[in-house]
């Protein structure tokens, strides 16, 4: 479907119906808020329920998430020694690859046996589809890596982990994507970086986005688009099949694990849709990060619980930072949103509008260690909420993704009233859970007036709030126990106190990042209420 | 994986949807059975004498002050506390039933201290209590010269017989009484002759009347209904005589070959020998027999000569056998094998008082009726021991309908509430002359007792008037309708 993925130059009915839903989600959390202490204040007892139902929900949403949380974990640990690009190889012979597939499956079952069983029904799903794979030796990877002058020095970082990456280089083209106004020695500077990588790999370029930097459009979008474009160019001069091009978008600093574009090439041939598929890798510190002060788990952690829990669940995947499609995907529903905030997720957006519902993020079983830079302990906190608030950034989707629903004809109404409500719930749920869960689960035992006092119930407020109390501390243990999954073990100190200590520090970790994601979720839908559009870049 | 999460998210989504309503339903005190319709949340319903005492429940002030309701309470346990100024708060952890109402109407407030009036000027040798009767005795002497009767409904003071009078110089032997009636009977004599006088208090004045005639020979025990006192039923060998005041007229051996007998209900009830227990009219008519049974007699009589029937009600009877042994027809059937000093019915609640020297014990026949009235087997009643650290308890009476017991032991008089179980807190009233009795009239809800050293008569008032009298449940929902 054709559709405008902007908030700009709107029809009158269009901009109307943007205001609509950009105040919407405010409202409702304001609404919600202001309502539970209203209604805390007048009817305590009926907040008490609510808050317990809620609470409920709450627990029950948690034990979804770890499961699927736990879930996620045994898989990545399940293909840690999957030779990805042995299997994308096979998948070039199939008939051959079969036959030897059947001849392993002899000797005690263990966890190769359960990651090749699934290889195998992935297998089948990619011969009932009848899709063809492209070749192995085919597919190029175009990585593209935006960046300011300051990011320069973790270009040659990321490139040199591709370089160890067990694809060959040869295949791997990478962009170095920069914005307007970049300095004369600069530029030098990025010409030495090229010439440094022009012999290893199959393309290495810089470019420079003409576009000078808009108080409308957030600069990252207008810089990697910049990119794309030109790759696409550069592609089709080469004669090279959009279809076949990977593109990958990474941020200066990320350090790619040596079977990462392996692993992406695999899912990228067996996947029947890999045209209209968005391939998410999954970001898990399999470094040891406990020697880092807590500020810095505290940011790491944060960082990726709320990626882990999204990819813990396909069916709510979005794309958020590093991830990798196919080039002719991208240039056919015309790049990234120019003027999204949270450019990630508004691609996803746009793509599966533009798909009418039909594009997928498949979930790559392979982590990557983040790179995150905190220069100073002090900054941490602020680091956070920034962190937190661009997460947020997102929430400006909503409103463009819901006019979209509402003229995509094409897409089944069901999953969009579903895909709707997901978008709202999400905003919702994020924005109002930590007020409701540690806040307004108190009001009825603390607001409970005399007044309420001929009421039995008010004599029983104790196991009301003994209920809501079990419930927030179960619900809380449950954010201990997310939080601990995401982080690695401590390999060296096993004693119990050393434990005991790890999870006392998860405490405020889990309070922080609940509070500072909401606080952020709040503030940018608060913003949105009064016209305030966010933007960043990145 | 897609089968998997689908299932996953069905199991949840149905656990909320069958959890939520439950939790929220235990939260507010509907407490799902399987089985069974929804059980609601309970009241507690709390009336004090005297009323207008705040109530704390769980340390928190109710809206209200007493009598009040507490509605819609969530089934469980709950601290309370009544209190009012000027009285000793009353605490205790009420039980929330679902949907039914957990009553406490008859919570008697102790004030810090209570007002004692003097109500003569000169002391008495002594204070007899004529039971469940608004009048009760003092005397100076031994000589019925110095008996006087006093009537607590109008605080009046009678002597038996006017100074000079030929009587006043009889020395008084026996006093014969029965518990609610203002009817007794003297033996007294003098240095010629001895005499029964019957001394009537109700007609405003105390009439002492001779009624020698009646009684040729002495008696071993004597009863009267108080329904019908001209009939005054004699005992002695075995056999019981009936004689008829109004009549003036003597039944020789009405019944014989008795080990017992006793009067409730305008029936009488005879032990024979020790095996039959029957039960007839005044004109020995109408007999039936309540149970014929040796194997029985001889576990509840043994060899003792006499007993006392005193039914609680026409299915109940106690005896009382002259060792103070005290047993019943009902099992468990034994429940004081000697020493027994009193036994005292509330026939409204199915209960009996009774105490020895060092203890005072309620059995209560409730649990009795309660399993009649919903076919439970086997319940017996239930006996418990609310003091037990006596030193010398002579009298016991209930009070504020049933709900308190009065006991004067040795030189104190104490307080009891009682509860479902277990000991209750004795409450001091009030320091009395040492081995004298006390005078308890329900009605009035006033104890009449002499004063230590003093001998002086005073009264003081346990239950406040009708006016400051708490609210019975029944009264309240029909006054105000709030449940």
């Amino acid at each position: 479907m054709e559709f405008n993925f902007s908030n700009q130059n709107l029809s009158r009915p269009q901009a109307t119906l943007q205001r609509f839903f950009e105040i919407l989600p405010g409202i409702l959390s304001w609404g919600i808020i202001l309502g539970v202490i209203v209604l805390g204040l007048t009817r305590p007892l009926a907040v008490a329920g609510l808050i317990l139902a809620f609470d409920l929900y709450l627990v029950l949403r948690f034990t979804y998430m770890i499961i699927f949380l736990l879930f996620l974990r045994s898989r990545l640990e399940l293909e840690a020694k999957t030779d990805w690009l042995a299997r994308a190889r096979g998948i070039n012979r199939l008939y051959d690859y079969w036959r030897e597939l059947n001849e392993l499956e002899v000797g005690p079952k263990g966890k190769q046996d359960l990651s090749r069983t699934i290889h195998k029904n992935e297998l089948r799903i990619l011969e009932k589809s009848r899709s063809r794979a492209p070749l192995l030796e085919d597919i190029h990877h175009l990585i593209i890596i935006p960046g300011k002058a300051a990011d320069i020095a973790n270009f040659s970082s990321t490139v040199d982990s591709l370089l160890r990456s067990d694809f060959p280089s040869i295949k791997i083209s990478v962009i170095f994507a920069f914005e307007y106004g970049v300095s004369q020695p600069l530029r030098l500077t990025v010409s030495r970086l090229i010439e440094r990588y022009r012999d290893k790999l199959f393309e290495v370029q810089a470019v420079y986005c003409p576009d000078k930097p808009s108080s409308k459009y957030p600069n990252r979008s207008a810089v990697i688009n910049f990119a794309a474009r030109e790759s696409v160019k550069y592609f089709n001069q080469k004669r090279i099949p959009l279809e076949k091009v990977i593109t990958s978008y990474f941020q200066a600093g990320v350090l790619v694990s040596p079977d990462y574009l392996s692993c992406l090439t695999y899912r990228f041939m067996v996947s029947p849709y890999r045209q209209a598929a968005c391939f998410q890798s999954i970001p898990v510190y399999n470094y040891s990060i406990w020697s880092d002060p807590v500020s810095r788990i505290t940011l790491n952690a944060s960082a990726s619980f709320f990626q882990l829990i999204e990819a813990a669940n396909p069916d709510n995947l979005v794309s958020f930072s590093s991830y990798s499609l196919s080039l002719a995907a991208l240039a056919e529903f015309d790049y990234w949103p120019q003027d999204s905030a949270s450019i990630d997720t508004a691609m996803f957006w746009k793509a599966f509008i533009y798909f009418n519902g039909n594009f997928k993020v498949i979930p790559l079983y392979i982590g990557y260690p983040v790179k995150t830079v905190v220069e100073a302990q002090a900054s941490w906190f602020k680091e956070l909420y920034r962190q937190k608030q661009e997460q947020a950034m997102a929430v400006q989707d909503f409103p463009i993704a819901m006019r979209a629903f509402l003229k995509a004809g094409r897409m089944p109404l069901a999953k969009r009233i579903l895909q709707a409500f997901k978008l709202l719930e999400a905003q919702l749920s994020v924005s109002l859970w930590p007020f409701l869960l540690l806040v307004a689960g108190w009001f009825p035992a603390l607001l409970c007036g005399r007044e309420f006092s001929d009421s039995g119930t008010y004599y029983s407020t104790p196991r009301i709030t003994f209920l809501i109390f079990s419930l927030m501390v179960i619900g809380l243990i449950m954010s201990l126990v997310l939080t601990k999954r995401v982080l690695p073990e401590r390999k060296s100190e096993r004693k119990i106190l050393v434990k005991i200590v790890d999870w006392l520090t998860l405490v405020p970790l889990a309070l922080i990042g609940i509070f500072l994601q909401s606080l952020a979720v709040l503030s940018v839908q608060t913003g949105l209420i009064f016209g305030r559009r966010h933007s960043h870049d990145g | 994986m897609l089968y998997f999460r689908k299932i996953v998210l069905l199991s949840l989504t149905a656990t909320y949807i069958i959890l939520c309503p439950l939790l929220i339903s235990y939260a507010f005190g509907r407490i799902l059975k399987p089985g069974a319709a929804s059980d609601s949340a309970g009241l507690i319903f709390l009336s004090t004498n005297p009323p207008g005492a705040r109530i704390y429940v769980e340390g928190r002030l109710f809206s209200e002050r007493t009598p009040a309701a507490l509605r819609g309470m969530l089934p469980g346990t709950y601290d309370v506390e009544v209190s009012l100024n000027g009285y000793k708060p009353w605490h205790t952890k009420i039980r929330a039933f679902p949907k039914l109402a957990s009553v406490f109407d008859k919570i008697l407030l102790a004030p810090e201290s209570w007002k004692i009036k003097e109500l003569s000027a000169e002391p008495f040798r002594e204070l007899i209590s004529l039971p469940e009767s608004r009048f009760f005795i003092l005397n100076k002497g031994s000589r019925l010269g110095d008996y006087y009767s006093f009537d607590s409904k109008d605080a009046e003071m009678n002597p038996f017989v006017r100074p000079g009078s030929n009587l006043a110089q009889f020395e008084v032997v026996s006093l014969y009484q029965v518990a609610g009636s203002s009817r007794m009977i003297l033996q007294a004599r003098d240095s010629r002759e001895e005499k029964y006088f019957l001394v009537d208090q109700e007609k405003g004045y105390v009439d002492v009347k001779d009624i020698s005639r009646f009684f040729p020979d002495k008696f071993e025990h004597i009863l009267w209904d108080p329904e019908i006192p001209d009939y005054l039923f004699t005992f002695k060998k075995g056999s019981l005589s009936r004689i008829d005041l109004s009549g003036y007229s003597q039944g020789e051996n009405y019944l014989q070959g008795l080990k017992g007998y006793g009067l409730f209900d305008q029936v009488i009830y005879v032990l024979k020998d020790i095996n039959t227990l029957l039960r007839l009219d005044y004109e020995r008519g109408n007999q039936s027999v309540i149970f014929d049974d040796p194997i029985l007699g001889n576990f509840l009589f043994g060899r003792e000569d006499f007993f006392q029937v005193k039914p609680l009600d026409s299915q109940i009877i106690f005896f009382i056998g002259t060792k103070g042994r005290l047993v019943s027809n009902l099992a468990p059937n034994r429940w004081v094998e000697e020493g027994l000093r009193g036994l005292k019915f509330h026939r409204q609640t199915k209960r009996a008082l009774f105490w020895i020297k060092d203890l005072a014990a309620v059995i209560d026949y409730r649990p009795l009726f309660l399993a009649q009235a919903t076919a439970i087997k086997n319940t017996l009643p239930d006996r418990y021991s609310f003091y037990n650290k006596g030193r010398d308890i002579t009298q016991g009476f209930w009070a504020y309908q049933g709900a308190y017991v009065v006991l004067a032991d040795f030189d104190k008089v104490f307080l009891f509430e009682l509860k479902d179980q277990g000991e209750s807190f004795p409450n001091e009233v009030v320091k009395i002359s040492s081995g004298s009795n006390v005078h308890y009239y329900e009605s009035s809800g006033k104890l009449y007792y002499l004063a230590p050293q003093s001998n002086k008569l005073n009264c003081l008032e346990i239950v406040a008037g009708v006016s400051k009298q708490a609210l019975s449940f029944r009264e309240y929902l029909s006054g105000k309708n709030k449940f």
